[in-house]
């Protein structure tokens, strides 16, 4: 049911949501056109190929056919990585956040806890880069996507673990309590009743972790070379002695864009299941 | 409710809970004692033998005008950055709360940034910014106005890190906040709307307060996060530039660690940057602590 | 009977939950599509990629190549001239040539070897890297070796580099990184020296003596080689001659440069004289500044440099500074030859006055004739806005500005470059009598990475490491890299026989694709035109065999720390700060202390002596200075 909006409102949110794609987009915009650029406009001003420049394809043939090997390789281990400890953050997360909006814990306060667990995001990635790099390899797991995904997977649990416990929270108890009446374990409310319901926050909190694992970049680094390359530190090659090669950059950094993008365009519509199934109510 | 009179030990709670914490525990405490205890010492890279050293990198910090500068750059972004994210994500987030035509579109380019990565960033910065014909000075002199100095300016420098990431993170505040809204069942807006309040009304009384968890958590998350900002500093300015303009703690433990290769004083830097977050954090939370129970 | 919103919730509950199982089901299925499609996608251009990775389209020559050795003795130089027969395999748009190396009677020499190189990122056509993969299908059909590349950024790989080696964990064979840890590698004693595979028939042989002092230094050590050469690399000055020439040639801008400094206006006299020096040179950036010469309708600049923080700043102070403290002489002992650190207290020579001197010449040109953008310029916004804006009279570059110049796509400025080895100073501190002396000094520089190979100590396979390195350094493979078709592989010539043979190298102008006498049939017929190429040549051959004196490539460990240091201090607080220049050199002077007093004072005092080889005769000899008078207009040199 869609709510009794004045027309200058609804042309006030329209004209603020496209200010703000605007400003969000343009840089974007500006790979796409840079990336069909001959490299001596790489630094020129025009945005319309053909009018303001001469477009050319050659960027896109070489990263996608010449080293498109390269390219696509990133592409996988990046999809991989990222949905793997994307998973493994999100089912930690539903599991501690559960246990932090539900019960009180005798031996420390739950905010201490919650402290605990923002505090792993205080360490420096640089303080702990050679310890890990040290740790890995003893372990002889350098270069393997299993090592990255440990480590995302711990390092980016924190955001898990606060959002769903937001989300837990915000949960009216009593459908909870009705289950623990009929007889129902925790593990079983949590799972069949709690998670369904906050389907959308762990929507977007899995969107999170996937796109932060994406882009981290220093583990990445450090920790692979060849077998296990993401795309960020594949981007990072196209920044050479003799400059920036912005034109590769843009292509692979649209390439990077594009599978988030997709999974994002997919699942972030579940989002909105929330507000849709009150208006169904009628 | 209820009848029950021994509370049992070990819940199922405390299971849930353990397996993240030990997951989390264990692959943090090795680096953690490690890098403490090579802030002891004078280790360098290349140089496979060292000496414990005691203190004294600490002290040779404590000396460094640029920690004090480090400090101050850091604490600069982390204010310019951190509150405009934040109201900016609300402000998007109840725009697109409404039911409007393409919201889906709209909501996709909205999230693009969060899945580009910061290098490219950086590097998207410093095309779209280039002092000597990139598009956004080129489009300042066709509306006759004056080039901006974004990135040679040590004054203007801070602020373009502060535009970048405000770019980078609105978003994360725009989902979070978003996925929070959804939540709040319809009915309150519904019989708010009967009683005949105000947008602003709605806003303040219902959206606000339901959103309370939200925002304190991204707020957290907002300032720790910005507290150790590096890759738009590094790369788009290039190790801190102009000149040490931009130089925030991440960056300077990183040149004293991969360009300096000294690992040990590096070491110690990235314990007293540890523990000025952990203060500035625990300040923060304490403040928090009652709406949060 | 349950309430309202009891009710409500329950059918919130029920239709939840039904639309979360099959939104789950639904959600699982598209991600599951989607990474599908990504692998297909993936796989499709995986297959176009594989089948790119096809030999392109060949032509076979049988070419009878004339190698021409010039060697020095004394005052005369004796030619001696060996004449081979090569095959060269010629394809139409790359350029690969497969020479004649023996092979051993048995079959290919590493048969089965595997070897893992690391080099600077940059792909198969970017410098640096293109040469690894040019030569990888040569080096497998010659030896039956398969090389691993890994690129790696340029700050990341002395890092990735020194993990490497100090964890043990030995993944490289060889690498190629910047020679700034040079020192580090050596005095590490993490690769292998290589005087033995150089007696070695079984390997290509490099001519040692062709190599440039300077160059040489930065592979040996202690009078024995670790690394072979391959790049010379060296700042070098260009100008615009096409706009310098319409100055010139205008009487009333003469007239105007006499009123002004007090001398006529003759670049290329000073150069042909050896009176070039950065003081001629700062008056000339102050007089092309602020109006605008290139009829673009804005005010110009006299200077360009990439002055970055974080960048290779530093190479474009070393070589700016170098000519007001080295002083020439026929010993490497405590006054000569020196540029860093007093040997016999390794007190850094950072803050005496003749460094001060050169170094505020040096930031006034930085901040009063360069452009303010140039703070955040590396080198590929350089080179846009000299050879492609044409907005700055002057740059001083590394030697790709020779390379990239014929290129339409990069540059406007082909046929109107001209270089010069870095510039002198009029006035220079004499170390030994502790005063300023005027007389004019020119040194040559070796500033920049000089990228090269060196065979970890790790290796598993160290030989087949050493022979690709030594293939590449041949005469015959060496000039081609230096002179590619597609001319831009980050090798920057400079031993002599990457020259011309009209100036004692054995390239010839067919190498380039000129067809001589000045003519220029273009681009991409030829990459270069014949005036550049020349003018090009004769700097590199004055810069490395004639100037006065040269210095040793600072390679101690810790020289990347302190690489670091100078580049914060000096381009980061002098020039885009404005911190007084005496002040940012004392702060350089204080934290190269440290560094020094860090790995121990003795100790860096050992590995100064044994790098430049102190208290042995200096190897250098200047060699007569080279000019043609064809390369410049005649009628702008005024006598």
């Amino acid at each position: 049911m869609p709510r009794r909006t004045s027309i200058l409102k609804t042309a006030a949110i329209y004209i603020g949501i496209l200010i703000f794609v605007a400003f969000f987009f343009f840089p974007i915009l500006w790979m796409i056109v840079t990336s069909i650029k001959l490299p001596r406009d790489m630094f020129s001003l025009g945005v319309l190929p053909f009018i303001q420049f001469e477009p050319t394809l050659k960027h896109w043939h070489s990263e996608l056919v010449t080293v498109g090997a390269e390219n696509r390789h990133a592409l996988i281990n990046s999809t991989i990585i990222g949905l793997s400890s994307a998973t493994i953050s999100t089912v930690l997360g539903i599991l501690a956040g559960y246990a932090l909006a539900r019960y009180e814990f005798k031996k420390w306060k739950n905010i201490d806890i919650i402290t605990w667990f923002l505090s792993l995001r205080f360490l420096p990635a640089i303080s702990v880069a050679i310890p890990f790099y040290i740790l890995v390899k003893t372990a002889g797991l350098l270069d393997t996507h299993i090592a990255v995904i440990i480590l995302h997977s711990a390092f980016f649990l924190p955001y898990s673990v606060l959002v769903l416990r937001d989300a837990f929270k915000s949960l009216p108890r009593e459908i909870e309590e009705a289950a623990m009446v009929d007889g129902a374990s925790p593990s079983t409310i949590l799972w069949r009743i709690a998670v369904p319901l906050i389907a959308p926050a762990i929507v977007a909190v899995f969107i999170l972790l996937f796109s932060f694992s994406w882009n981290e970049f220093l583990f990445a680094f450090l920790l692979t070379s060849k077998v296990a390359v993401t795309m960020p530190v594949h981007i990072a090659g196209s920044v050479t002695t003799i400059g920036v090669l912005f034109y590769t950059l843009s292509v692979r950094q649209l390439l990077a864009i594009i599978p988030p993008v997709i999974l994002a365009l997919f699942i972030q519509r579940y989002i909105v299941s929330g507000l849709t199934l009150g208006a169904i109510k009628g | 409710m209820g009848g029950r009179v021994v509370k049992p030990k070990f819940t199922v709670y405390h299971l849930f809970l353990a397996i993240p914490v030990l997951y989390a525990l264990s692959l943090v405490i090795f680096p953690l004692v490690y890098s403490a205890a090579i802030s002891f010492t004078n280790w360098k890279l290349g140089i496979p033998t060292y000496e414990f050293v005691g203190l004294r990198n600490y002290i040779d910090e404590f000396h460094d005008y640029r920690f004090w500068n480090s400090l101050r750059v850091t604490f600069l972004i982390t204010a310019g950055a951190v509150p405009v994210e934040i109201i900016l994500g609300l402000i998007i987030a109840v725009l697109m709360s409404h039911q409007i035509k393409l919201r889906g579109f709209f909501r996709s380019i909205l999230l693009i940034p969060l899945f580009t990565s910061p290098v490219a960033i950086a590097l998207m910065g410093e095309v779209v910014m280039y002092e000597a014909g990139g598009p956004i000075n080129g489009y300042l002199k066709l509306l006759g106005l004056q080039p901006i100095s974004w990135r040679s300016s040590a004054t203007m420098a801070p602020w373009t890190v502060v535009i970048w990431d405000v770019w980078e993170w609105t978003p994360f505040c725009f989902l979070i906040f978003l996925a929070g809204i959804q939540a709040i069942p319809r009915v309150y807006y519904e019989a708010a709307e009967i009683d005949g309040a105000s947008g602003f009304q709605i806003f303040k009384s219902i959206t606000l307060p339901m959103l309370k968890y939200p925002l304190i958590t991204v707020t957290m998350f907002r300032l720790v996060d910005t507290l150790k900002i590096f890759e738009i500093p590094f790369v788009l300015m290039a190790g801190g530039g102009p000149g040490i303009a931009t130089e925030v703690q991440s960056v300077y433990i990183y040149k004293a660690g991969f360009r300096g290769f000294q690992f040990g004083a590096a070491s110690a830097y990235s314990m007293v940057f540890l523990i000025i977050v952990m203060v500035i954090m625990m300040i923060f939370i304490r403040r928090v602590r009652s709406y949060y129970a | 009977m349950p309430s309202e919103n009891e009710k409500m919730e329950n059918n919130l509950l029920n239709l939840n939950k039904r639309v979360s199982r099959r939104a789950a089901l639904s959600t699982a299925a598209k991600v599951g599509i989607t990474a599908v499609v990504c692998g297909v996608v993936a796989g499709v251009g995986g297959y176009f990629a594989g089948s790119a990775a096809a030999p392109p389209k060949t032509v076979t020559k049988t070419v009878p190549t004339t190698v021409t050795a010039t060697k020095t003795v004394g005052a005369a130089t004796v030619t001696e001239t060996v004449t081979k027969t090569v095959t060269k395999t010629v394809p139409t748009t790359v350029t690969a040539t497969v020479a004649t190396t023996p092979t051993t009677p048995t079959g290919k020499l590493f048969e089965g070897v595997k070897i893992t190189g690391a080099t600077l990122a940059g792909g198969p056509k970017g410098a640096i890297s293109s040469v690894l993969y040019h030569y990888r299908p040569i080096f497998k059909e010659l030896t039956g070796a398969d090389l691993d590349i890994v690129e790696l950024s340029f700050a990341d790989l002395p890092v990735k580099i020194l993990a490497d080696l100090t964890t043990g964990a030995g993944k490289y064979d060889f690498f190629v990184p910047c020679s700034n840890i040079m020192g580090d590698l050596v005095a590490g004693g993490y690769v292998w020296e290589l005087d033995k595979w150089m007696k070695d028939p079984r390997f290509p042989k490099w001519d040692p003596d062709s190599v440039p002092y300077a160059v040489a230094q930065c592979s040996r050590w202690g009078g024995h080689w670790y690394g072979v050469p391959w790049d010379s690399d060296a700042w070098y000055l260009n100008w615009n001659m096409r706009y310098m020439d319409k100055v010139l040639r205008d009487k009333d801008k003469r007239r105007e440069f006499k009123d002004k400094y007090g001398y006529e206006l003759n670049p290329y006299k000073w150069y042909r004289d050896r009176e070039l020096t950065w003081q001629k040179v700062r008056d000339m950036c102050e007089f092309f500044t602020g109006w605008d010469w290139n009829e673009d309708g804005e005010p110009d600049w006299g200077m360009i440099m990439g002055l970055r923080t974080g960048e290779q700043g530093t190479f474009w102070w070393e070589p700016f500074v170098a000519p007001f403290i080295v002083n020439p002489g026929p010993m490497m002992d405590r006054y000569h030859n020196i540029l860093y650190y007093d040997p016999e207290t390794m007190d850094p020579l950072v803050k005496s006055p003749g460094i001060v001197e050169g170094t505020k010449l040096f930031v006034e040109i930085c901040t009063k004739f360069t452009p303010k953008a140039a703070l955040t310029f590396t080198f590929a916004e350089t080179w846009d806005y000299f050879l492609n804006k044409q907005k700055a009279m002057f740059t001083f570059m590394p030697p790709d500005t020779f390379t990239l110049v014929g290129n339409p796509e990069k540059s406007r400025m082909r046929g109107y470059l001209m270089t010069t080895p870095p510039p002198g100073s009029e006035v220079y501190y004499d170390l030994k009598e502790k005063r300023m002396v005027e007389k004019i000094n020119l040194i040559g520089d070796p500033a920049g990475c000089h990228w090269h190979p060196w065979v970890s100590k790790l290796s598993k396979a160290p030989e087949a490491a050493y022979w690709f390195s030594a293939y590449v350094a041949t005469p015959e493979q060496h000039r081609l890299t230096t002179a590619s078709a597609y001319a831009w592989t980050g090798i920057d010539p400079g031993f002599l026989s990457d020259l011309l043979t009209d100036y004692g190298g054995t390239a010839t102008l067919a190498d380039y694709h000129l067809p001589g006498g000045f003519k220029d049939p273009g681009y991409p017929t030829a990459w270069y035109n014949e005036g550049d190429l020349r003018r090009a040549h004769i700097a590199v051959f004055n810069n490395w065999f004639a100037m006065d004196g040269q210095y040793n490539y600072h390679r101690i460990p810790g020289a990347t720390a302190i690489f670091t240091i100078i580049d914060t201090h000096i381009i980061g607080e002098a020039i885009a700060a404005g911190v007084p220049v005496e002040e940012a050199l004392y702060r350089c002077w204080k934290d190269i202390n440290k560094v020094i007093d860090d790995y121990g004072r003795d100790k860096m005092k050992k590995w100064y002596h044994d790098a430049i080889g102190y208290g042995k005769p200096n190897p250098y000899k200047p060699r007569p200075w080279l000019w043609d008078d064809r390369v410049v207009p005649k009628d702008l040199i005024f006598e």
